[in-house]
């Protein structure tokens, strides 16, 4: 779920900003004006000064110019000439400046408050009282009082009774925000203070980056190349737009839609298609798998929980192998365009890492970029782009043949519930896959956000099996919709998706729009 | 007894740039105040042009610009201006109210900062 505050605002700022120089083309003219251009007149100073502030800004810039936030190799040089050099890399021929292969998070330490370790603090309220349930209770004997209550910290194990047995709620948790929000305990303070991820462990959720009240934890992105591409149009590019981005704005599909036409890309489709062909092939699996006896079967969509899986013994044997709606969508995308590069838009950060798992056939990746919710947004920002002001556009259609389940459904995948809503509604009313008359009565069991301990109870599936057929895991609160790089509110987004759900499919006679762009392409 | 008429800009740029967080708080707001308070989401009020998205979003409260609104701020915003609107009720002398920091009484930008 996204959070509004100030590290959000900035982050999004600086990705209008840097984003309209790209689209301009004047990146390399202009990128060092950018941190002191964000702190002129009315800027409030987040931290120790306002050069502290400047300075972060240029780093984050400096990341979204591709530029390696552990290393730091090149960080002495102006913007500019980093600029000037992403920009050639990218005009050369063939050249593609790509993936750093870096992992999609990062800490910038710079930014990295190095927060005091997660303690137990008795604070001013305690009274020092007789029945002293704090030091009776502590199983390490780290409480001492003497006219006040204090904690030992070499003592103390962080257990928390003390915290719990006080009448006067005197002793408070001082937690580091990103460990306390990690799943899988990925994020962690190293000697100097300072937050390091362990990308073995990481699952991608994104939790650290909305938890972070210093907005240390980082994306490594492809947003300004992508910008680039809009500018220059030497490929045709095509949206491949997910559900949950529909949810993101207070505007029709339609319009949404005029928007990415606007900003350059060539064809727009809907990820909702795929999903409804993902939801056929995961019932057809799960029937598989029911007549072979095999136990349940966990959805597969959601790239944080496959990541999770893995480290769950058997129950990653029980992740359904059906590609995820992003993944047959951008090889229907490849197959119908192969000169085209394929952007994927959705507000979830796995997604960069999912985008790199699958080589094509031709050894191409099948997407080129993933831009998130956020991100688009920043576009149409930097492009003045005003969405309810557009005439509706329609949306091209990916799959060759038409899906026997109902387009809403695919559109459903974005919310909690809706895969297994989708794959129950295809063992129900049958498909070509499955004959019908074979009506199915599933259990499911649903589950959105990952949290330890989601992950401790998931891990003793291993042990004793759920009590369903389905698991349909999401990683965020809600599904998609509140994916860490969403923009709506929780509940303004799921009422833009039942918006969207019940919209008319696009028709499925090719739009007239879209002629021009099979030309283009 | 008036009502406070609360505009917000939904227009894209207003909307990226935290008009989200104020949409999604309306409900909220209206379990708050009640009928004392209108809430209402209008396309770009052209804001983000003369003046730049930088001090978005932007929101008007009884026809007063205020920029770079936050849900606290708008919070004081139309606190200050219930305050305003019962003193009017209560007393003959409407000059008599609090005036407020940010609202600039010309409907002028407020100075958020």
């Amino acid at each position: 779920m996204p959070r509004e505050d100030n590290t959000t605002r900035i982050r999004r700022e600086l990705l209008v900003r840097l984003g309209r120089l790209a689209l301009e083309g004047t990146l390399a003219d202009s990128i060092d004006d950018v941190p002191f251009d964000m702190t002129a007149e009315g800027w409030e100073t987040m931290r120790c000064c306002v050069h502290h502030d400047r300075a972060i800004l240029r780093l984050r810039s400096y990341a979204l110019l591709g530029g390696d936030v552990r290393g730091m190799d090149d960080v002495r040089k102006p913007l500019s000439v980093l600029a000037e050099g992403f920009q050639n890399s990218r005009c050369q021929d063939g050249a593609e400046l790509g993936e750093s292969g870096r992992f999609p998070l990062q800490v910038l330490g710079e930014a990295c408050n190095a927060c005091a370790k997660s303690r137990y603090v008795v604070t001013d309220a305690c009274q020092a009282c007789v029945a002293r349930p704090c030091k009776v209770n502590c199983p390490k004997g780290a409480v001492t009082v003497n006219g006040r209550s204090h904690i030992d910290p070499d003592k103390c194990v962080n257990c928390g009774l003390c915290e719990k047995s006080c009448p006067f709620h005197a002793i408070v948790k001082v937690p580091v925000p990103c460990e306390e929000v990690c799943p899988t305990g990925a994020i962690s303070k190293g000697e100097d203070g300072i937050a390091r991820i362990d990308e073995a462990k990481c699952i991608l959720c994104g939790k650290c980056l909305r938890a972070c009240p210093f907005g240390a934890p980082i994306e490594q992105t492809q947003y300004l190349e992508a910008a680039s591409w809009l500018r220059e149009q030497a490929r045709p590019l095509i949206a491949l737009v997910a559900p949950a981005t529909m949810a993101q704005f207070p505007v029709s599909s339609g319009k949404f839609m005029a928007g990415l036409y606007r900003l350059g890309f060539a064809a727009v489709a809907e990820v909702a298609e795929a999903a409804c062909a993902t939801a056929e092939r995961e019932a057809a699996e799960l029937r598989e798998r029911m007549h072979r006896s095999e136990g349940f079967l966990a959805t597969s969509c959601c790239p944080s929980w496959v990541l999770a899986s893995k480290a769950l013994g058997d129950v990653a044997g029980h992740v359904s192998h059906t590609p995820s709606p992003m993944a047959i969508a951008a090889k229907w995308a490849r197959k119908r365009y192969p000169e085209a590069r394929i952007v994927f838009i959705g507000p979830c950060l796995a997604k960069r890492a999912e985008a790199r798992g699958f080589p094509g056939e031709d050894g191409r990746k099948l997407v080129d970029a993933v831009l998130s919710a956020e991100e688009i947004g920043a576009l149409f920002t930097a492009k003045d782009i005003q969405l309810q002001a557009l005439e509706e556009a329609r949306a091209v259609q990916l799959a060759e043949q038409g899906s026997s389940l109902d387009l809403c459904y695919g559109r459903g995948f974005a919310q909690s519930g809706g895969v297994a809503a989708s794959v129950q509604s295809v063992l129900e009313n049958g498909n070509s896959r499955i004959e019908v008359g074979s009506s199915w009565t599933i259990r499911t069991l649903v589950i959105q956000g990952l949290s330890k301990q989601v992950l401790a109870l998931a891990a003793l599936w291993n042990k004793k099996a759920p009590d369903a057929d389905l698991v349909e895991v999401m990683a965020c609160e809600g599904g998609c919709i509140g994916g860490p790089l969403a923009i709506a509110q929780a509940k303004s987004a799921a009422v833009f998706l039942q918006r969207y759900m019940s919209e008319p499919p696009p028709e499925a006679k090719v739009a007239s729009s879209s002629e021009a762009v099979e030309k283009a392409v | 007894m008036k009502k406070v008429h609360v505009t917000i800009c939904a227009g894209t740029a207003c909307y990226v740039l935290g008009g989200a967080e104020l949409l999604g708080a309306i409900d909220s707001w209206i379990a708050k105040w009640g009928e004392q308070v209108e809430f209402e989401g209008t396309p770009c009020l052209g804001f983000c042009k003369s003046a730049g998205e930088a001090k978005a979003p932007y929101v008007l409260v009884n026809g007063l610009v205020v920029e770079h609104t936050t849900a606290e701020k708008l919070e004081e915003m139309v606190n200050s201006a219930l305050l305003g609107t019962e003193e009017e009720a209560s007393s003959a002398d409407a000059a008599a109210r609090p005036g407020n920091a940010i609202i600039r009484k010309d409907g002028g930008y407020a100075s958020g900062r």
